[in-house]
């Protein structure tokens, strides 16, 4: 499926422009009040290759991604393509139960936003959001918590955060061949040492 | 091509290369029976070159294994469950085996050419002479029928060829070698290790010996192998052929020869026995593909398949000559399986550091050798112990795993954390008769083979040595200058699972009387002369130093050994 015909392939598009493409009507979401200007920054070939999750599904985890890990001088979630990966991730190495504890996520993170603000998540303005998932992530990790929404949120941040965090992007010092061992370096040097030899 | 050759050396591994390489020189046309795949060196199967943004599923292993059940030992080892070396490791549900359902047993392998010398951990230490006589001291097993100064000169022979990288340090229970620089501790390592030098006259924290190329020599480059890059990346294999393995050191020394054969997907079922003349003439081989079998034949064999799977081959080498296993007229092949053990260990911080950086990955750690050979006071065990571990600087891990999301989460991430250093026990087990392996009366693998069933476990001995290990861990932090140390054992109701190291030992093991031990001197059957096994089934007690360096030396002498009895007419 390509995103509102061939003429928007490789152009950037924002979130608005994917809920105006339909995309999500299809699936039920009202399209008014978002708000937002904020960008995914996908290229709509993107948004076209979903294999495992749908382009409603992809706009919600994307949105989430994204306010887990926001740009800020470093990159952030949609500059390293997190959510196109993990969707590659659901087709050739997800198991049942992961693949179902990402759909259990995204509609129980429906359900909430539909119970409490009686709309769709990505209706929501910005900081109710963010606000819904901060709330959403500290319950999950606060020690009692042993429900099922913990455990599918838990898996789905776990993932995001380990694509994002294994991508060429967010990892500009890495060093595939440092090619020398020194056991006892100043800050100066070290830093000195890394920018010789950056990957 | 031919099935007739001067010997077969049955597996590639550690000392199945070490082998071939000492009886092709000899001028010895040389069989290498590998029951795993070929692999080239370097190989398109390594990923020393992967980023982790490069690697198959960033480096996680398919979940549709944990659906499948497969891989389940292998996870439970856990660091070796990883996506960019899985290759090299066998699954258990493809390649089974059996033990008691309250006891399982690790049995961790690689069917590959190179065998697990592709993933050893590389660490290579001289066993020292106590080593050596404890059997003799304090009656555990059978006592070893060698010393160490019988093995002296075959550790310098194998080191030079393999290269060590390791320092000087004049230990009597360690004894140095011939060894290539040092790596370099980090600065928490020097640290701790000076503070532990100076406040025990008995325990000594040293640069771990390792089997990588801090400098290498002629001999090395010879064979093209390259220096070390600090990459610590060592089981994608090596590209450079920095660390030693039968891939980038042993099989070409013995390729270059012009003497050596290599026969892949070639599984050894038996070793067969002409009743009159008490010798092997031929080795059955079942293909992997074809399940066709095969005969090879040759004047001497070489069983290298590992600890286990060489005394599982000799067991499943019964005739109406021999009806319990070639070379068993003792009764005991299968017994006294051993392998170090850990389970109880303990971590730190080091203060004061956190200015001081590090650059690089060294591919080892630090060593401190086992200082309990004696019952001293309060001690209630025998045999004893040594730790290995090492400094790391690490930075603050992303928050995947922890609350924590947005800005101010990301903004912690990469944040310096102080040294910590960390180590855990060595352990020797005892060498007990009832450790077995045996054939499984009923059950066999695709090629018909009977399974290999296992059952052993440790006993008070080893739970006490766990014990102690655990204060002492404590004590060695705290006296290196570590703060908030904390140690860690596995509870006395735990199962410990043998082979949990990786290091299995015993099956055939060494001893002077053929009444009561499988090999002679020389690692010779005492039953079937021209039949030779040097890998780990042949120790008779299993130290605790790792194992690899001593299977290389005693490869190496035992084929010069028997190369000598072919030149004397007597093979």
């Amino acid at each position: 499926m390509r995103l509102a015909g061939e003429a928007l392939a490789g152009t950037e598009i924002t979130r608005r422009l994917v809920l105006h493409a339909g995309l999500l009507a299809a699936a039920g979401f009202a399209l008014s009040g978002c708000g937002r200007d904020d960008e995914l920054h996908l290229e709509a070939s993107d948004i076209a290759s979903y294999g495992f999750l749908s382009h409603a599904q992809a706009a919600v985890l994307s949105d989430v991604a994204d306010i887990m890990i926001p740009r800020t001088e470093t990159a952030g979630a949609s500059d390293t393509r997190t959510i196109q990966y993990l969707d590659q991730l659901m087709q050739t190495w997800a198991g049942e139960t992961t693949k179902l504890e990402v759909d259990d996520f995204i509609e129980r993170l429906e359900n909430r936003a539909q119970a409490t603000h009686q709309t769709a998540y990505l209706n929501l303005p910005d900081d109710v959001r963010r606000n819904l998932l901060q709330g959403i992530d500290k319950a999950s990790f606060a020690e009692s918590s042993g429900d099922a929404s913990g455990t599918s949120y838990r898996r789905v941040k776990w993932l995001i955060f380990h694509i994002h965090y294994t991508s060429e992007a967010a990892n500009p010092d890495f060093i595939l061949i440092p090619g020398q061992y020194h056991g006892d370096v100043s800050e100066t040097e070290y830093l000195a040492l890394v920018e010789e030899n950056r990957y | 091509m031919s099935t007739d050759f001067d010997a077969i050396v049955v597996g590639s591994g550690i000392s199945g290369g070490w082998a071939a390489k000492e009886l092709c020189e000899q001028g010895l046309k040389t069989l290498v029976l590998e029951r795993g795949r070929h692999l080239d060196h370097p190989s398109p199967e390594y990923t020393d070159f992967q980023a982790p943004w490069d690697m198959e599923h960033r480096g996680m292993v398919p979940e549709i294994y944990d659906e499948q059940g497969r891989y389940r030992m292998l996870k439970r080892k856990g660091w070796t469950y990883r996506n960019e070396f899985i290759q090299f490791f066998v699954d258990e549900k493809d390649y089974p085996y059996t033990y008691p359902e309250d006891r399982p047993f690790m049995w961790t392998r690689g069917y590959q050419l190179g065998g697990r010398s592709l993933t050893w951990a590389r660490q290579s230490y001289r066993w020292g002479p106590k080593d050596f006589e404890a059997n003799a001291k304090d009656g555990h097993g059978i006592d070893w029928p060698i010393r160490y100064d019988d093995l002296a000169p075959w550790y310098d022979h194998v080191e030079a060829f393999a290269g060590i990288s390791g320092a000087q340090n004049g230990l009597p229970d360690l004894p140095d070698g011939d060894f290539l620089k040092p790596w370099e501790m980090s600065c928490a390592e020097d640290y701790v290790a000076s503070n532990i030098n100076r406040s025990f006259a008995d325990r000594h924290m040293i640069i771990g010996r390792c089997a990588n190329l801090s400098e290498p020599r002629e001999v090395h480059n010879a064979l093209g192998r390259g220096r070390c890059q600090s990459r610590n990346y060592c089981m994608r294999g090596c590209s450079y052929g920095a660390y030693f393995s039968s891939l980038s050191a042993t099989l070409p020394a013995a390729e270059r020869t012009g003497n050596l054969t290599v026969i892949a997907d070639a599984i050894v079922s038996e070793v067969i026995l002409d009743p009159e003349t008490q010798r092997a003439t031929h080795v059955k081989v079942i293909d992997h593909h074809t399940k066709q079998e095969r005969l090879y034949s040759a004047r001497v064999i070489f069983l290298n398949a590992s600890a286990i799977a060489s005394t599982q081959i000799l067991l499943n080498s019964s005739s109406e000559a021999a009806p319990n296993g070639l070379a068993n007229a003792s009764g005991q092949l299968g017994n006294y399986i051993m392998d170090h053990f850990g389970h109880a260990g303990a971590s730190g911080t080091v203060p004061g550091l956190d200015d001081r950086y590090e650059f690089g990955r060294k591919p080892t750690g630090i060593y401190i050798p086992n200082y309990r050979h004696e019952r001293e006071e309060g001690q209630d065990f025998d045999r004893g112990f040594g730790f290995q571990g090492g400094a790391q600087r690490t930075r603050t891990g992303h928050a995947g795993a922890r609350q924590g999301i947005g800005k101010a989460a990301k903004s912690e991430i990469g944040e310096w954390q102080s040294w910590t250093f960390g180590i855990g026990m060595f352990g020797e087990m005892l060498p007990y008769q009832d450790n077995s392996l045996r054939l499984h009366p009923n059950k066999t693998d695709a090629w018909g083979i009977p399974l290999a069933h296992l059952d052993c476990h440790i006993r008070e001995n080893e739970r006490k040595m766990i014990r102690q290990a655990e204060i002492d861990a404590a004590e060695l932090l705290r006296a290196g200058g570590c703060t908030n140390v904390e140690s860690v054992r596995t509870p006395d109701d735990e199962h410990v699972m043998v082979g949990g190291k990786t290091h299995e030992m015993g099956g055939a093991c060494m001893g002077h009387d053929p009444a009561n031990s499988v090999l002679n001197k020389w690692n010779q059957t005492h039953d079937v002369a021209n039949v030779f096994v040097t890998d780990g089934a042949c120790m008779s007690s299993c130290g605790t130093a790792n194992p690899s360096l001593t299977y290389m030396a005693l490869t190496a002498r035992a084929a010069r050994h028997a190369v000598e009895l072919l030149q004397e007419g007597l093979l």
